[in-house]
């Protein structure tokens, strides 16, 4: 027998099994409680309570699922089966399947709580599912009728301790208030067409007596049953419980360097542990081959490093690096490096952070190269979210203590202003390094400049170089001077950077890039 | 037959309890507020009193009290339903039990059998 206590307990939860969904309802649904879940024709209702009802029977306990449908419960069970949750075991042991129906048209709605009450006790279920409720609805005489139907069913729903969900069509949304009152949780599942491509989204209206994931998330079915993606944003705005020691005590960062010897200094040492760099380039400019660097000198020094790119593939990449006598081989062998390449045309974002995020946790790595924030873009069908999507992704990387590099594509090749892709503008307030690469045309040929346009809590030269891609990869001058000389007009002829060599670059030839500088 | 009274201002709540104290045997006698249930008491002698704590009119602990005052009813066994657990101090009362809502349903029989031995 229960008794009164001064002590607050929380309430019980009850887990859905769908660890997105979980995490949207912080922990799953209450005990007890009636949830209302909606949805067009099509949207996975039935899918998503079935699989609610095999992870309670596979966590040991029972359940019951009511159909008012005149389609008999078989046709479903046969629908269900070829989902991985599906336990045939479970079929009229743990999980039930009532057909309310002929009660119903019977007896009304007086027969049908007095079945559901009765059936409940049976079985000791503890999670039940009315799949049609809006065929209930049809038999109620007056509105005070199902009014009483549905307060009958919420105290059942209570006193028994038995969670209910209850399914109904959402283009009955404008005859449904009283569902929607009563209900202590309201949970929507949505479809929208973005050009040709359907999306599908989840929304929880209303969760009584818990804090919950607000918005809509994106969901998809596949074999294993519901998969919902909560927006990272969303997961973001939680009070962090923890953070890494780097961020809450005031020691100062470690610098990570990118074995450029001559941008390292330029960095003062190299970048901070733990921040995020955006490296902005028009095409070919090198931002694949920086960040690489940034990768194999972390794993020289036995930091484990990922390339995660949208566009070049590992086997392509690594080619790359090869002609470059980069030779990142051996430290993927040794698992100093993983390379990963992504389809840039994934329907979602937050999917999209959960790969890497999960490859990351798994793989231990400190350093991370997304390369080209391009893929994101045309991940989102809500390019508006991406602005704050990337504020958060980037915070959440911050809060694993991942020092991470992202190139940014800029679309003007000769551009002398720099202006970040409208969609992620204010993603740039939020990093700590901006590295600049850009082209510049002189006297019919092409130079590379290189400039620190921003570095968080930290000096660095502010001079532009000039830097070209060779035979040992990425090389920097060592002085402006070259570069003030590409950008006042005065380049020097070939005869007369072999008297420059002392201050500018190294005399390695070009071998990469479709663009020698040397007439 | 033994008969309960079960007083509750929550049609739906009376209902549940009326279906399954029914289903156990027992003669369900309805009120929906203290006053009524006092007017019960007058008419039918019950083996047991179920009620909520909070009704208008007259709440549970204001019937329990008046009971309590009159020799005819202080011996009857009188159960204690709410849902706000802090309302109430198990230490400090004398109810035969205290029930917190929600409860479960085969507890509550429990203790309505426990309360009523010589059903």
């Amino acid at each position: 027998m229960s008794e009164l206590t001064n002590k607050f307990t929380p309430p019980e939860r009850v887990t859905s099994g769908i660890a997105g969904l979980d995490r949207i309802m912080q922990g799953g649904l209450l005990k007890g409680r009636t949830y209302l879940i909606m949805g067009i024709p099509g949207a996975g209702k039935t899918i998503l309570s079935n699989q609610i009802c095999f992870h309670h029977v596979a966590s040991g306990g029972q359940a019951l699922y009511f159909t008012l449908l005149a389609e008999t419960s078989s046709r479903m069970l046969a629908d269900i089966q070829t989902f991985d949750f599906f336990d045939p075991e479970a079929i009229n042991n743990t999980v039930s399947y009532v057909s309310a129906y002929p009660i119903l048209e019977k007896d009304g709605l007086e027969g049908l709580i007095n079945l559901i009450r009765s059936e409940i006790r049976r079985h000791r279920a503890q999670l039940i599912v009315i799949d049609g409720l809006v065929i209930a609805r049809q038999a109620a005489e007056k509105d005070v009728g199902w009014k009483k139907f549905l307060h009958a069913l919420q105290a059942s729903a209570e006193l028994l301790k038995c969670t209910t969900l209850l399914l109904t069509p959402t283009d009955n949304l404008h005859t449904s208030q009283d569902e929607q009152t009563m209900s202590e949780g309201i949970i929507e599942l949505t479809t929208r067409l973005v050009d040709m491509r359907s999306v599908h989204e989840i929304q929880i209206h209303k969760f009584r007596g818990s804090a919950f994931l607000e918005g809509k998330h994106h969901y998809s079915i596949n074999n294993t049953g519901f998969v919902i993606h909560p927006r990272l944003e969303a997961i973001q705005a939680l009070p962090t419980s923890e953070l890494p020691q780097d961020l809450t005590h005031p020691v100062q960062p470690a610098r990570l360097k990118l074995g450029i010897p001559q941008l390292d200094e330029m960095l003062h040492g190299g970048i901070t542990s733990g921040s995020t760099t955006l490296l902005l380039g028009a095409p070919g400019t090198g931002k694949t081959l920086l960040g690489s660097h940034f990768l194999l000198e972390g794993a020289a020094q036995d930091e484990k490093g990922l390339y995660y790119s949208f566009f070049e593939t590992p086997t392509q990449l690594v080619r790359k690096l090869d002609r470059l006598n980069m030779n990142p081989g051996n430290y993927i062998n040794d698992g100093k490096l993983e390379l990963f390449w992504q389809s840039p045309i994934q329907d979602s974002l937050d999917i999209l952070a959960e790969h890497l995020l999960e490859i990351i946790r798994r793989s231990g790595a400190k350093r991370v190269f997304i390369d080209g924030l391009a893929g994101f873009q045309r991940s989102t069908a809500s390019p508006e979210r991406l602005d704050l999507f990337m504020t958060a992704f980037i915070t959440t990387l911050r809060s694993f203590n991942i020092t991470t590099f992202l190139s940014v594509e800029l679309p003007d090749i000769f551009s002398p202003n720099v202006e970040l892709p409208a969609a992620i503008s204010g993603t740039g307030t939020h990093v700590e390094n901006v590295l600049l690469l850009r082209y510049v045309e002189l006297r019919s040929q092409l130079y590379r400049l290189i400039s620190i346009m921003k570095m968080r809590e930290s000096g660095y030269d502010p001079s532009i170089r000039e830097f070209r891609i060779s035979s040992n990869g990425v090389e920097v001058a060592s002085t402006f001077s070259s570069a003030e000389a590409i950008l006042t007009g005065i380049a020097r002829l070939r005869n007369e950077m072999q008297s420059m060599n002392d201050d500018t670059l190294s005399n390695n030839e070009t071998t990469s890039g479709p663009l020698k500088r040397h007439a | 037959m033994t008969t309960i009274l079960v007083v509750e201002d929550d049609i739906a709540i009376v209902d549940f309890l009326r279906t399954f104290l029914e289903e156990e045997g027992y003669k369900i006698m309805v009120a929906h507020n203290g006053e009524e249930g006092l007017a019960c008491l007058a008419s039918a002698r019950p083996a047991l009193v179920l009620s909520d704590l909070m009704m208008p009119v007259l709440n549970g602990q204001e019937l329990y009290k008046r009971m309590q005052a009159d020799p005819r009813y202080k011996s009857i066994p009188f159960v204690l339903m709410s849902a706000v657990r802090t309302a109430l101090n198990q230490k400090d009362s004398h109810y035969a039990a205290v029930v917190a809502k929600p409860f479960e349903l085969n507890d509550l029989i429990d203790t309505v059998e426990r309360l009523i031995p010589n059903k």
